[in-house]
């Protein structure tokens, strides 16, 4: 056994260290110190973005009694302004969809669209509704609030007068279960979901890891509620080429792109950790895992500004962007896909990071 | 395997394989073997259950190692997602058990009567299964002869990367000659085992570091239970008297008293089962090679890859997205409509997988009222730590294409 042993083990490290000069064989090759980038991404772009949300949820609740109060075009005016302040900070929320924001349902009593219009008329109209049911699930969140202070082709006199006392609780009461659940998110990550996230035993990058899920659920919210939500199903891709103008993410308020541009900013907040550790020093520390690591870090930003430049050429509303400039908008769709191939393909696997849960041979 | 039983029922795997998905992976010729309505998936589990345990306690054992072996490749054959090389090696040794009297010393089978005890059977049946095992060591270490695991120990940088922030043993995995070593030392073993595990004076070493080499792979990798199989299996080749100890200990025990027979050996073995094994390791021995007949990338092509115990070779990641066009109108398809994530991720790296799931769209589109739909994929894959690469013609429309055993001309990275 120790001959053969031997010999091969000879020839084996022969054939290395002629073979590849370039290969540094005492290197350490992943000293990277995940709790600093957990740290920064916890503190300062996850809990200040729930923060800056629940900031905004808490001025939206007064903006809305405000209006309920005295019912004026001021009001009125103040309370669009607050909803979209409101969903804009939104937007820096939406890569973290697990833990508290899971299991609280954030995005359900957020942000579903399009909403089930005429449920909410029924709902309105009765007086009795549970909005925290499955059945209410496409009658609450920012776009319901869209419909209520903006509808489609109404005046400004249309919408006040519009407002009984029925439609006065409604309002309400989906404002009070946005702030509730936002409020509740934040706090859950500021006492203790910020603590687990960023413990030792959350290093890694297999299932448990945070590092894990952060990646599993910012493809999958990038891939479901950017790409596809906010632009693929209006321009069509699911039926045929056909747009779905009620798709669009702010259908009654007329500011779809500036929200995707938004979100599109929260994702690069996340890639870059801001002036902190962020993914792509994760990813470029353990360039020697992989073997052109510094060119992924390169396409990916490069491949942010190419969507971002995508964005800047389609004017709100994306309605009539839609139909007037429908190649530029199918541009944004293409150049988003063509970061999350990045995202889960490149980076996820110079990572390590296992996408799901069962056995395997490793092939 | 009955621990395995309990332990993928306890996951809930039984529902997120057998039931839960609309689309089933069918193997090439399989295409016949659907699954059962939800509680008869349950109770092929719960007859699967027991008859490794008849195999186990000896009881009823023909029958229960039929039973086992129809009931375990029935369900490993309904979806190519959840191949794994164990599974083929439990079937395949399920599968020669049903020949094996291993009834006949240590069982109810004689403690009851049903068999007459037997202290000696023919070398043949041990030697039987120690060849396979032999084989499934060999074909995993000369598979591990490629430049990506020797020369740039990957995938095992990567995965061992992946590790460094457990605990004990983690601070040993960041170092770069770490993976080296475990990628050279890992070939050794598997295709230097096959040989010397046979000669006794050297089995005193080689277990030690046999158990300690499988027990290091399932405490880095999401192997499930394969280290203890391998394990477990291997305890053949240690001397019968070994093993005869083992037996007499128990067999003094109260609740199973030795019967004093006369010895007894059982008669010459069957020709015809002689041939036939003959027959299944030639067979055993080519069907891993077959890959060598077609050209191209075997980890890109995957053609020949699987029942060819190529395990822990690639880490391969892929995003696939397909297209349905009929004339001017096109869609993208939602995966996640039709494949669970595990399918849908097994999908993305597989080309035969990919052409199934595109004849599957096919059907799906055509039962909602489309004649004649195109459907094209735009897939990415990364393999072991290169950047990811357009992995199939995109152009192509995969309706036109039927999977066959030929060269499959339009993956574009060959």
């Amino acid at each position: 056994m120790n001959k053969t042993c031997l010999t091969m083990l000879t020839i084996g490290l022969l054939a290395l260290s002629s073979c590849n000069t370039d290969i540094d064989i005492g290197g350490n090759f992943n000293s990277y110190n995940q709790t600093a980038l957990l740290n920064n991404l916890g503190e300062n772009i996850i809990l200040t973005a729930y923060e800056g949300l629940a900031e905004e949820t808490a001025l939206l609740q007064s903006s809305t009694e405000a209006f309920v109060t005295a019912k004026s075009e001021v009001t009125l005016e103040a309370l669009k302004v607050q909803l979209k302040a409101t969903r804009k900070t939104w937007q820096y929320c939406t890569p973290y969809n697990f833990g508290p924001a899971a299991d609280l349902g954030l995005v359900f009593n957020l942000n579903i669209y399009p909403i089930d219009q005429l449920q909410v008329e029924t709902n309105i109209t009765s007086g009795s509704y549970d909005l925290t049911t499955l059945a209410n699930n496409d009658t609450k969140g920012f776009q319901t609030l869209g419909y209520l202070l903006y509808g489609k082709d109404k005046s400004t006199a249309d919408i006040i007068a519009s407002f009984d006392l029925n439609r006065e609780k409604y309002l309400t009461d989906v404002v009070a279960l946005i702030d509730e659940t936002s409020q509740s998110v934040f706090n859950n990550w500021k006492n203790s979901y910020l603590a687990a996230f960023t413990s030792a035993g959350a290093n890694g990058v297999d299932a448990g890891s945070s590092v894990g899920q952060l990646v599993n659920t910012m493809n999958r919210d990038f891939e479901r509620n950017t790409r596809d939500g906010k632009i693929g199903i209006p321009v069509g891709i699911r039926s045929l080429g056909t747009p779905f103008p009620e798709a669009t993410e702010a259908f009654f308020a007329d500011y779809s792109i500036e929200l995707l541009e938004t979100n599109i900013q929260g994702y690069e907040d996340l890639y870059t950790g801001k002036t902190g550790e962020g993914l792509d020093d994760f990813l470029m520390s353990i360039s020697a895992v992989t073997r052109t690591q510094s060119s992924l870090d390169e396409d990916i930003t490069a491949q942010f500004s190419k969507v971002k430049n995508a964005i800047s050429l389609v004017n709100d509303p994306l309605i009539d962007a839609i139909a007037n400039q429908k190649t530029q908008v199918e541009t944004i769709f293409a150049e988003m896909q063509g970061l999350i191939i990045l995202f889960k393909t490149d980076m996820a696997s110079s990572m390590g990071v296992i996408i799901t849960y069962q056995d395997s041979d490793g092939d | 395997m009955m621990s395995s039983i309990a332990r993928f029922t306890w996951y809930g795997w039984i529902d997120a394989q057998y039931i839960q998905p609309d689309f089933f992976f069918s193997y090439y010729g399989f295409d016949w073997i659907s699954p059962l309505p939800e509680h008869w998936m349950y109770a092929v589990f719960g007859l699967m259950f027991i008859a490794a345990l008849g195999i186990t306690l000896g009881l009823f054992y023909r029958l229960s190692a039929v039973s086992f072996f129809l009931l375990f490749t029935y369900t490993e054959l309904l979806d190519k997602t959840n191949y794994l090389n164990h599974y083929y090696f439990v079937s395949l040794v399920a599968f020669l058990l049903i020949f094996i009297p291993a009834n006949l010393r240590f069982s109810l089978d004689t403690r009851l009567g049903r068999a007459q005890r037997v202290d000696q059977i023919q070398a043949l049946f041990p030697i039987i299964l120690k060849f396979q095992l032999c084989l499934v060591y060999f074909f995993a270490g000369i598979a591990k002869i490629n430049t990506d695991w020797l020369l740039q120990a990957q995938p095992l940088k990567i995965w061992l990367a992946a590790h460094v922030y457990k605990p004990l043993l983690g601070w040993l995995l960041r170092y770069e000659w770490t993976a080296y070593i475990f990628s050279w030392v890992g070939m050794l073993f598997d295709t230097i085992v096959p040989f010397i595990i046979w000669f006794k004076p050297l089995q005193k070493f080689i277990f030690p570091v046999l158990i300690s080499f499988h027990l290091l792979t399932w405490w880095l990798f999401p192997i499930g239970m394969f280290p203890f199989i391998m394990i477990g299996a291997t305890l053949i080749f240690i001397d019968a008297k070994w093993h005869e100890k083992v037996i007499c200990f128990f067999e003094s025990t109260r609740f199973y008293s030795s019967q004093a027979n006369e010895n007894h050996s059982i008669g010459p073995l069957n020709r015809l089962v002689k041939y036939a094994f003959v027959l299944f390791f030639i067979l055993q021995i080519s069907f891993p090679l077959r890959y060598l007949l077609y050209s191209g990338d075997l980890f890109w092509t995957e053609q020949g890859y699987r029942f060819s115990w190529r395990v822990m070779l690639m880490e391969k990641v892929g995003y696939a997205t397909f297209y349905v066009t009929e004339g001017e109108k096109k869609i993208m398809v939602s995966n996640d409509a039709f494949l669970t994530p595990q399918q849908e991720k097994m999908m993305a790296t597989q080309p035969d997988m990919i052409l199934q799931f595109a004849h599957h769209i096919e059907e799906e589109y055509k039962k909602k009222g489309l004649v004649d739909p195109k459907v094209t994929a735009d897939i990415h894959v990364s393999l072991n730590g290169r950047r990811s690469k357009l992995f199939i013609d995109p152009s192509v429309d995969l309706t036109e294409l039927k999977d066959n055993w030929q060269h499959k001309n339009w993956i574009s990275v060959q």
